[in-house]
């Protein structure tokens, strides 16, 4: 009887700290701050924003609810291939490409992170002479397409140091 | 007789040329991930100024017709749409790309796209004065409710977890309402950054969620990102007509929803393939031989790229009938016309017959010809996408994201919101919340609060709320609908063996 409790409390505890239980506890908190934000807006604006944070906290609960008493099995997130810190890496990256663009000029930091991407993507075997075919055909893919769509599309990219 | 000579007209060698160069730049404009139809209309306009007003709108025609059809190419091989017509056709066509029936999604949806797009032409030439009456009869009670019933397809989209479906909607609404409020001019959300006052784009939130993460995912393995056929390059055109064959019920109906979701103005392609992709899953049979909705059933790309294609021909009809255009890309086909002299209204069909029947003798031309371009297109961007080490194509796609997610209005801080909802996307996938219902709530939120609001404050000032959202029989249509969509898996369950009160677990999981 004793083992069947503790079993009973450490598989509330596994639930309580598991993904299912998290995601309802994150669409609580996104609900309550819409709605704490939603206060200052007028009548006709609040509607929508007060709907949706009540049905994030609403439906947040029941995910809760549902998860801790076990009344369903909810299904897992999908597994993938690969491991976090790599994909953080790579998300970090784009971010940082995104970040310089103001300062290097579109062109410039485009093909700037492009060369870095092809060195953070996995590959079966580092070869010298794929990887320089690759920067190079990458190069020229980059600035035959930036000036393609600013001769041909009339597009205006923005321009730091450099273009 | 007088069709023929409509006809005739446009086979002069100078229109089919234009009328062939518009197709193909059409594709290539809409394959680039956030250059959207209306840009590639738009940005072609100043070269049609100095041409007579035949070759001028058919070249327009035909630039829209291929840039719809041409957003499928990234939707289905790279989980990225094009256009945000083509974000259904992400649903089944990268699933089938994944499992190596790329090219075979392809020419589905150069076939289907070709047929909704006739379809939808053929209504205009023939239907175009009554249907704009029943475009007239759309207000805001009506886009409130065609909304609501856009946003019930989350439920079918969210097998087997229906509560976080319904979640990762809401936020998707959540995200829609960020920028000023467009009734009540409040500025919501943007926690002091005056970057966000103009909302959250579709282009960028699409490509963020959709595409970045299926890129951040491939940075996981070192093996190739897509399967081919195993017979080959082809496009396995007999196979796809067998396919299609099957599927006509599908096809018709999506055809006709398109051309007529396409004449309501400001609903556009992206509401009716999301409409025609609910209506086909809701009546897909039990076939257990073919894969689900959503995980790459060709059934899914059929309706969703029919019915886009076929809102260029509805999209018209409003535009030359009433001078209301469907979408943003008949407002540019109807600044062409204003640039040319021609008089909009009930009258151009009087007055300019020969130009109005020649120009859709041109459409119609244009919806055939999209055959062999696209079957010839696809061949070769298929083969592309997948014969490109994969080491190559993902710095080639995270390139080409930025630059779609720039270009689309020229704001950088839409790359940097792209790149934030990516981040968004991914992590949400890693907890089990789907994204694409985010993104239909980002889609359908702006135009459920603008019905609304607008319905309620008619009906306030009135005294009768009940009556301005209920008063019209298209309001009670979609109701009904709306109450079919909510309700008819939950009958269906409470009728079968393995019903609700046996099973409340599976309730929840939305099985």
């Amino acid at each position: 009887m004793k083992n069947l409790q503790l079993n009973g409390l450490n598989g509330l505890a596994q639930r309580l700290v598991s993904v299912h239980f998290i995601s309802g506890l994150l669409s609580i908190g996104i609900g309550l701050v819409i709605l704490f934000e939603a206060r200052d807006f007028s009548r006709m604006g609040s509607y929508m924003p007060n709907l949706v944070g009540w049905l994030l906290v609403g439906l947040g609960i029941v995910l809760c609810i549902v998860h801790v008493f076990a009344l369903t099995q909810i299904a897992d997130p999908e597994r993938v291939e690969g491991g976090i810190p790599r994909k953080l890496v790579f998300i970090g990256l784009m971010g940082l490409w995104v970040a310089v663009i103001p300062v290097l000029g579109f062109l410039t930091s485009a093909i700037i992170g492009f060369v870095v991407l092809l060195f953070v993507v996995p590959r079966k075997q580092w070869r010298l002479s794929a990887l320089a075919m690759e920067i190079v055909m990458g190069i020229l893919a980059i600035v035959t397409i930036y000036f393609l769509s600013t001769s041909f599309l009339d597009l205006a990219f923005p321009r730091g140091i450099f273009i | 007789m007088d069709f023929l000579v409509h006809f005739m007209s446009v086979l002069q060698p100078g229109v089919l040329l234009l009328l062939l160069i518009g197709l193909v730049v059409g594709v290539m404009i809409g394959a680039t991930p956030g250059l959207s139809s209306t840009f590639a209309v738009a940005v072609m306009l100043p070269l049609t100024l100095a041409m007579d007003p035949l070759p001028a709108l058919v070249f327009l025609g035909s630039v829209l017709m291929g840039s719809t059809y041409g957003g499928a190419f990234a939707a289905i091989l790279l989980n990225t749409p094009g256009t945000p017509q083509n974000i259904t056709t992400t649903f089944d066509g990268f699933p089938m790309t994944k499992r190596g029936d790329g090219d075979l999604a392809l020419t589905i949806t150069c076939i289907v796209s070709a047929i909704g797009g006739f379809v939808g032409v053929l209504a205009f030439l023939s239907l175009a004065p009554p249907l704009a009456l029943v475009a007239l009869r759309f207000g805001p009670p009506e886009m409130f409710w065609l909304a609501l019933f856009g946003l019930t397809i989350i439920a079918s989209l969210s097998e087997g977890n229906l509560i976080k479906g319904l979640i990762s909607g809401c936020i998707g609404l959540a995200i829609s309402i960020i920028g000023v409020a467009v009734v009540s001019a409040d500025t919501r959300f943007t926690f002091g950054y005056s970057q966000l006052s103009g909302g959250i784009h579709i282009i960028p939130a699409t490509v963020g969620l959709l595409c970045l993460p299926v890129l951040f995912d491939m940075m996981g393995s070192k093996e190739h990102h897509l399967n081919g056929s195993d017979n080959g390059i082809c496009m396995r055109f007999r196979e796809s007509c067998r396919v299609i064959k099957g599927q006509l019920t599908n096809l018709g109906r999506s055809s006709a929803l398109g051309t007529l979701i396409g004449i309501l103005p400001g609903a556009g392609g992206a509401i009716a393939s999301l409409i025609a992709y609910s209506a086909a899953k809701r009546n897909s049979g039990t076939d257990t031989d073919e894969p689900a909705y959503g995980e790459g059933n060709a059934g899914g790309v059929i309706a969703s790229e029919s019915a886009n294609n076929a809102t260029v021909g509805g999209g018209l009809v409003p535009t030359f009938v009433l001078g209301i255009p469907g979408s943003p890309p008949d407002a540019v086909i109807l600044a062409a016309l204003l640039i040319h002299g021609l008089q909009i209204g009930p009258s151009l069909f009087a007055d300019h017959a020969t130009l109005v029947f020649s120009f859709t003798s041109g459409m119609m031309l244009a919806s055939l010809l999209l055959i062999p371009v696209g079957l010839l297109m696809g061949r070769m961007i298929y083969r592309f996408v997948l014969q490109i080490p994969k080491t190559f194509l993902v710095p080639l796609i995270a390139f080409v994201t930025i630059l779609g997610g720039y270009a689309i209005r020229n704001n950088y801080y839409d790359v940097v919101i792209m790149i934030i909802l990516g981040a968004m996307g991914w992590l949400l996938s890693r907890l089990g919340f789907p994204t694409a219902p985010i993104v239909l709530g980002i889609l359908l939120g702006p135009i459920a609060e603008t019905g609304f609001s607008q319905t309620f404050m008619v009906g306030s000032a009135r005294g009768d709320l009940t009556g301005a959202f209920f008063g019209s029989s298209i309001s009670m249509v979609l109701v009904a609908l709306i109450v079919l969509a909510l309700f008819a898996p939950l009958l269906k369950k409470l009728l079968s063996v393995e019903g609700i009160f046996r099973s409340p677990g599976a309730f929840f999981r939305g099985q």
